[in-house]
C-alpha cells in the first residue's frame, strides 16, 4: 500500500477531507472556539445564531458552536479508543480462534451470542450497569463490537493460514509465535483496517445514541449526541442546537466511512479487481 | 368536625392558585356537552397503576381520576371530605370517626361500606408508599356499615392531611380487591371514570363509570375532591417520551390535553389561536440536598461557602427556562403552615469571596466533590449542571455524575459516595409541612444525619394540636436549615398544563383533570 | 431441509444461552432495582425497603436464577414487575410493532436500494454511479435519532402532514397505521438503503464480469435484459446476506426509532425495563431478541436454498 497512490482515490481523499476538517477543528478547539463551552449565560437563552453566536446559544445561554467543536472532540476520543481497543480484543481473539480450531468454536460462540443482539441494546444496558462516563461509554461500545472485529480477524486467519508460505513454515518447524508474527499477522492487517475503520464510524454514531438515550458521558461535558439531546425539545424554538451537531456527525461518519471503502479499494485486491 | 363546603371551609390558601382564576370562571350549565373521546399526553408511563403503592406523579395522574379518598384536597390544598361526609376527632386527639358518604358505587357494581375502608386502611398501612402516616393508628374499626374509627396511639395532628394527600393516594377499593400484594391491586376504585386497556409504553384507556357517585354535598368540582361530573366517553392518556412529539400533537390536534408543557415553548404557542395554555405558580420548589454525614458538605464552612457560592437566581431562572420566582420559605406563602422570611436575606446573596474564604476555613485543599443528579428529570440535570459552573468558579473541584433514576436513589440512600444532588420538591410543599419536614428528620434524614434541632422542630410539629405551634415548628425548622446550610432551597418554579381551544372549563392542578371538562 | 433446520436450531442453543448469561449477569451489576422507581422521587429509604421486600427483590441471586432457567425450560419468560403481565404476552404484544416497522424500513430500502445498485453497476464509474454511491453513503450516515427529530419538525410540526408519534394498529385503521409507521419507517429505509445499494453494485459487478453474462451479451441480449435476468438472479445471494444483516441492524435502530416516535415496540419495552430495572423484562426481551436474530439468519439460509438451486444440491 502506496500512500500517494491511495490519496489519488477519490473517496479516500474526499473523506481525509471530511474528517481531517472535523478533527483538525476539533483538535483546535481551544484556540478556535470563541466562548467557554460550558460557561453559562441565562441572559441569553435559546439565543438566535448572530455575528457573535455563530450558531446561536442553548438553553444555559452556552454557545453552541463551540460545545460542537468540544464535542467533536469528545465523539471522536470515544470513537478512536473504541477502534484501538476493539481492535485488540477483537483481533487477539479472531487470531487465536483462527489459529487453534479447538478453542475457535467455543471463542465463535460467544462471539455470536454477543453479536445476536442489536450492539446499541447491550451497550446502553452496559452503560447503565457502569454508570456514566467516557470511559463506560468506551467499555460499552468495544464489547459491542469487538466481536465484529473477531469475526473478520478470524476470516483473515483462516485465509492466510491456508497459504502456502505458511503450510511451508509449519512444515519446517517455525515456531506458532513465528509464524504469526512474521506471516499471519501481517496479513490480516488490511482487513482489519478496513474493518475498524467502519468501526469507528459506527462507534461515533453509537456513542450518539448512548449520550441521546440519557446514557452517555455526563454534562457538563458535551459530545456531539448530548448536543443533539439537549437541543431536542426546542426543535422548533431553537433548531440550531440539535440541527448543528447532526450535521457534524453525518460528516464524520460520511467521511470515515468513505476511508473506509478507499482503504478497502485500495488494500484489497480482489475488490480491486472487481471495482475497476 | 370538618365538614362539606360551607361549614368549616378554610379559605386562607385561596391566594395559591390566583395566577389561574381567570380559567375558573363558571361557564353557564348549558354549554356543557356529554361525550368524546379526549386523548391526553404525559411524558413516562405509571411505574404502577396501585394507587396506594406509588408517589410517582405519573401513576397520580391517572389513578386520580379511578380512584378517590376519603378526605380530599380542595383547589386550594386544604383538606375537606370526599368519599366521607365528614370526621369528628376526639378532644383528646386520639380517635377519628368517619362518617362515609351512602350509596357511593364502586366500578365492580358494589356499593362501599365501612368494610372496604377498613380493609383499605388496612392494606395501606401494609403496603401505602406513605404509610409512615399510619405508624400512630393502633387500631381501625367499623362499628356499622357506615362508620369508620380510626384510634390512634398517640397525638397526631397532621392524620388527615395525610389521609387527604394525593402524594400515593390512600385510595379506598374493595374488600376483596384489598387483598392483592403491592403493584398488583388498583383497578377497581369509585371515581369517575374506570380503567380500561394498559399498555406500559403506549397509553392507557379510561372509560366513563355511568354508575359513578356524585358528591352532592358541593356544587362543582373542587380540587380533587367537589361534585364531580364526568362528560367525556373515554379518556386515552398517552405516554409519550419526547417533548417535541407531544407538542407537535398538540398542535396537529391529535392531543388535547398535555400535562406539561415546557416555557419557550409555551410562548411561542401563544399565538396559536387553537391552543390554551394555563400557567400555575408556585407547582415546586427546587433543593439542593446535602450530605452531612459524609464528605466536605460534613463541614459546616464548607456548606456555607455553598451557600455563598451559589447565584440561585441564575439557576432558577435555567433549569426553569423563566418560570420562576424567587421565595426563600419552605413552605408556599399564603398556606397555613407559612413561616414567613423574616431573616432569611443574609443567606441568599452570592458571595464568591466569603465562598473562597469559607472554603480555606474548611480547609478544602481541591478534592474531588462528589455530586450526582438523575437524568429522567431536566431540571434536576440543568440544576446540577448549573450548580457545578458556580462551584467551580470558586474553586470547588465538581465530579457531576447523571445516572439514571434507580442508580441515583440508591446511591443517595447509601450514607457514602456523595455530597449533594438536586431535588425538585413538588407534592410535598403542597401537601403542607409533613412531608418536607419529615424528609429532613426521622431514622434515615435526606442529609443522611440526624440534626437534633430539626428532629425537635418534627416533634412539635407532629403533635402540636394548637396551629401556631406548628408553624412556630416551621419557622424552627426553616432557620436551622439555612443557618446550618443542611440543605438549600434554591427557588420556586412554575408548570404549565396546555388544552386544545376547544377543551373547555379546565382549570390547571396537581394532575390535568379530565372530570367538568367538555368539548366546545 | 428440515435437516437443516433442526441443526440451525440446535446450533443456536448454546448462543441463546450464552446471551441469557449476558443478561443475567447485567442484572446482578446493575446499581439500584425497582422498587425505587415504583416508589416515586421523594420515598424514602424505609418506604423502598419495604416495596422491595413485597415485590420479592430480596431473594438471593442464585435462587432467582435457578428459578429463571426452569421457567425458560417450561417456555415461561417469567412475570414483568412493572406491568404485571407475563414477560412472553409483554414482548408479543409489541414484536408486530417492532418487526412491522423493521420489515417495512427493510422492504422500501430494498425497493429503492437494489435498483439504485442495479444502475450504479449498470453504469459504473460514471456520473450516475457516482450519484447512486453517494446517495447511499449519504443515507446511511445520518444519525437515525437525528434524522427523525428533523422529520418531526418538518412534516408533523411545519406541515402537519403526519402524526408526530404514536402508534395505530393496521386492524384498527390501515390508513393510520400507515400514516403512524411512515416517518420512523423512512428513517430506518434511508440508513439501510446504503448497505443494501452498496452491496447491490459490488454484487452485481462482480457477476457481469463473470463468463456466463459475458456469453450472454455475445449471443446478443440486450443490456437491461441481461441485468434484468441474469446479474440479478446471480447477485441474489449477497444481497440477501446483507438484507439479513440489514434487519438485523433495523431491529437495533428500531429501538431508538421506537423512542423518538413514542412506538410501543420491544425496543421501548426493553429500554424502558434497562432503565427501571424491570429484571425480568430485559431478560426475556434480549433473549427473543437474539431469538429473532437467529429465526432471521435461518430464513436468510433458506431463501438462499430458493433463489439458488446449486446450494440445495451441495446439502
Amino acid at each position: 500500500m502506496k500512500i500517494p497512490s491511495i490519496l489519488k482515490r477519490r473517496s479516500f481523499a474526499a473523506g481525509l477531507v471530511l474528517v481531517g476538517a472535523v478533527a483538525v477543528a476539533a483538535g483546535l478547539a481551544d484556540w478556535l472556539a470563541p466562548f467557554d463551552p460550558v460557561k453559562n449565560n441565562f441572559r441569553y437563552r435559546l439565543g438566535e445564531p448572530n455575528h457573535a453566536h455563530l450558531l446561536g446559544t442553548d438553553r444555559f445561554g452556552r454557545d453552541v458552536l463551540s460545545r460542537i467543536l468540544f464535542g467533536a472532540r469528545v465523539s471522536l476520543r470515544i470513537g478512536l479508543l473504541v477502534v484501538v481497543a476493539s481492535g485488540l480484543i477483537g483481533g487477539v481473539v479472531g487470531l487465536v480462534a483462527g489459529w487453534w480450531p479447538k478453542v475457535d468454536s467455543w471463542l465463535m460462540r460467544v462471539m455470536d451470542g454477543l453479536m445476536a443482539f442489536p450492539g446499541i441494546l447491550l451497550a446502553i444496558a452496559l452503560a447503565v450497569t457502569l454508570g456514566p462516563s467516557e470511559m463506560t461509554a468506551v467499555v460499552a461500545l468495544t464489547v459491542a463490537f469487538a466481536p465484529r472485529t473477531a469475526r473478520v480477524m478470524r476470516g483473515a486467519v483462516l485465509v492466510a493460514r491456508a497459504q502456502d508460505y505458511v503450510e511451508a513454515a509449519r512444515a519446517v518447524g517455525a515456531r506458532t509465535g513465528r509464524i504469526l508474527r512474521r506471516h499471519i499477522v501481517p496479513a490480516t492487517m488490511a482487513p482489519l483496517m478496513v474493518q475498524q475503520t467502519y468501526i469507528f464510524a459506527v462507534a461515533i454514531l453509537a456513542e450518539a445514541v448512548l449520550s441521546f438515550v440519557g446514557v452517555g458521558p455526563p454534562p457538563p461535558q458535551p459530545s456531539l449526541g448530548a448536543i443533539i439531546a439537549d437541543g431536542r425539545d426546542n426543535m422548533v424554538e431553537a433548531p440550531w442546537i440539535a440541527l448543528s451537531p447532526g450535521v457534524v456527525i453525518a460528516m464524520l461518519v460520511l467521511g470515515l466511512n468513505l476511508l473506509g471503502d478507499g482503504l478497502r479499494d485500495a488494500l484489497d485486491p480482489r475488490m480491486r479487481n472487481t471495482v475497476r | 368536625m370538618i365538614r362539606g363546603p360551607g361549614v368549616s371551609r378554610r379559605t386562607f390558601n385561596a391566594g395559591l392558585l390566583a395566577g389561574t382564576a381567570a380559567a375558573t370562571l363558571p361557564l353557564p350549565a348549558f354549554a356543557q356537552k356529554r361525550g368524546g373521546d379526549v386523548v391526553m399526553a404525559q411524558s413516562s408511563p405509571p411505574p404502577t397503576i396501585d394507587a396506594q403503592t406509588s408517589s410517582a406523579a405519573a401513576s397520580r395522574n391517572i389513578s386520580l381520576h379511578v380512584h378517590e379518598t376519603l378526605f380530599a384536597r380542595d383547589e386550594a390544598a386544604n383538606p375537606v371530605p370526599d368519599l366521607a361526609e365528614g370526621v369528628d376527632m376526639a378532644a383528646d386527639g386520639l380517635s377519628y370517626r368517619f362518617t362515609l358518604r351512602s350509596g357511593v358505587n364502586f366500578h365492580n357494581g358494589k356499593v362501599m361500606t365501612s368494610a372496604d375502608v377498613k380493609a383499605s386502611l388496612e392494606r395501606y398501612a401494609q403496603v401505602g408508599m406513605s404509610k409512615i402516616f399510619m405508624l400512630p393508628v393502633a387500631a381501625i374499626e367499623a362499628p356499622d356499615s357506615k362508620t369508620v374509627v380510626v384510634k390512634m396511639k398517640n397525638v397526631f395532628p397532621g392524620f388527615i392531611e395525610n389521609l387527604s394527600s394525593p402524594r400515593a393516594p390512600c385510595a379506598i377499593m374493595p374488600e376483596e380487591e384489598c387483598a392483592k400484594p403491592a403493584g398488583q391491586g388498583g383497578r377497581i376504585g369509585t371515581g369517575p371514570f374506570t380503567m380500561g386497556e394498559f399498555r406500559s409504553d403506549s397509553h392507557i384507556m379510561l372509560h366513563r363509570f355511568d354508575k359513578y357517585s356524585q358528591n352532592m354535598n358541593y356544587k362543582e368540582r373542587d380540587g380533587f375532591a367537589g361534585k364531580k361530573t364526568a362528560h367525556f366517553d373515554s379518556v386515552r392518556i398517552r405516554f409519550m417520551p419526547e417533548g417535541g412529539a407531544r407538542t407537535a400533537g398538540l398542535q396537529t390536534g391529535e392531543l388535547h390535553v398535555i400535562e406539561a408543557l415546557d416555557a419557550p415553548v409555551a410562548k411561542r404557542l401563544e399565538s396559536d389561536r387553537n391552543i390554551r395554555s394555563y400557567t400555575m405558580m408556585p407547582w415546586a420548589y427546587q433543593t439542593l440536598i446535602m450530605n452531612t454525614a459524609w464528605g466536605q458538605t460534613q463541614n459546616l464552612s464548607f456548606r456555607r461557602a455553598i451557600q455563598a457560592a451559589l447565584d440561585l437566581e441564575e439557576i432558577m431562572a435555567i433549569s426553569t427556562s423563566g418560570l420562576y420566582r424567587m421565595q426563600p420559605s419552605w413552605q408556599h406563602p399564603g398556606t397555613a403552615h407559612y413561616p414567613g422570611v423574616a431573616g432569611l436575606e443574609k443567606f441568599l446573596k452570592q458571595d464568591q469571596a466569603q465562598a473562597r474564604a469559607l472554603l480555606r476555613d474548611a480547609g478544602y485543599k481541591g478534592e474531588e466533590f462528589a455530586m450526582m443528579a438523575d437524568n429522567t428529570n431536566r431540571p434536576h440535570i440543568d440544576t446540577a449542571t448549573v450548580v457545578s459552573e458556580q462551584l467551580r468558579a470558586v474553586g470547588v473541584n465538581v465530579k457531576l455524575s447523571v445516572t439514571d433514576w434507580p442508580t441515583i436513589f440508591t446511591a443517595r440512600t447509601k450514607p457514602e459516595g456523595w455530597c449533594m444532588w438536586p431535588l425538585l420538591m413538588g407534592i410535598e410543599p403542597y401537601e403542607g409541612p409533613y412531608g418536607v419536614v419529615g424528609f429532613f428528620a426521622g431514622a434515615s434524614p435526606a442529609m443522611m444525619k440526624q440534626d437534633p434541632v430539626i428532629e425537635e422542630a418534627q416533634a412539635k410539629l407532629t403533635t402540636s394540636l394548637k396551629l401556631e405551634d406548628r408553624v412556630a415548628a416551621v419557622k424552627m425548622f426553616q432557620d436551622r436549615m439555612y443557618d446550618q446550610a443542611l440543605s438549600l432551597k434554591v427557588g420556586d418554579s412554575g408548570w404549565i398544563q396546555a388544552t386544545r381551544a376547544n377543551v373547555m372549563n379546565f382549570a390547571p392542578y396537581r394532575i390535568p383533570r379530565m372530570w367538568d371538562v367538555w368539548f366546545a | 431441509m428440515l435437516r437443516l433446520i433442526v441443526v440451525r436450531l440446535l446450533a443456536a442453543v448454546p448462543v441463546l444461552f450464552v446471551v441469557s448469561l449476558v443478561s443475567f449477569g447485567l442484572t446482578l451489576l446493575v446499581p439500584g432495582d425497582i422498587a425505587a422507581e415504583m416508589a416515586g422521587q421523594m420515598a424514602s429509604r424505609e418506604e423502598v425497603d419495604q416495596l422491595r421486600a413485597q415485590l420479592g427483590l430480596n431473594r438471593p441471586p442464585l435462587e432467582r436464577m435457578v428459578a429463571w432457567y426452569g421457567g425458560v425450560l417450561q417456555g415461561d419468560l417469567g412475570r414483568s414487575i412493572l406491568l404485571n403481565q407475563s414477560v412472553g404476552s409483554a414482548i408479543l404484544e409489541r414484536l408486530p410493532v417492532t418487526l412491522s416497522l423493521a420489515g417495512i424500513a427493510l422492504l422500501v430500502a430494498a425497493l429503492v436500494g437494489v435498483p439504485l445498485g442495479l444502475l450504479a453497476a449498470a453504469k459504473a464509474h460514471k456520473w450516475q454511479d457516482q450519484a447512486a454511491m453517494g446517495t447511499a453513503l449519504v443515507g446511511l450516515s445520518l444519525p437515525d435519532f437525528w434524522l427523525g427529530l428533523l422529520l418531526i419538525w418538518v412534516l408533523a410540526v411545519k406541515m402537519q402532514w403526519l402524526p408526530s408519534g404514536g402508534w395505530v394498529p393496521f386492524s384498527d385503521d390501515p390508513i393510520g397505521w400507515l400514516r403512524s409507521i411512515a416517518m420512523p419507517a423512512g428513517v430506518l429505509a434511508l440508513n439501510q438503503m446504503g448497505p443494501l445499494a452498496r452491496m447491490t453494485r459490488s454484487a452485481a459487478l462482480e457477476v457481469s464480469n463473470s463468463d456466463f453474462i459475458r456469453t450472454a451479451r455475445a449471443k446478443g441480449l440486450a443490456e437491461p435484459r441481461v441485468f434484468a435476468r441474469h446479474v440479478l438472479a446471480a447477485a441474489a445471494v449477497p444481497i440477501l446476506t446483507v438484507a439479513g444483516i440489514s434487519f438485523g441492524i433495523a431491529l437495533g435502530g428500531a429501538l431508538v426509532i421506537e423512542q423518538v416516535f413514542s412506538l410501543p415496540g420491544v425496543g421501548r419495552l426493553v429500554i424502558g425495563a434497562v432503565l427501571r430495572r424491570d429484571w425480568p423484562v430485559i431478560q426475556g426481551g434480549l433473549l427473543l431478541t437474539a431469538f429473532v436474530f437467529v429465526a432471521v439468519n435461518l430464513i436468510v439460509d433458506l431463501l438462499y436454498l430458493w433463489v439458488d438451486p446449486r446450494l440445495r444440491e451441495q446439502r
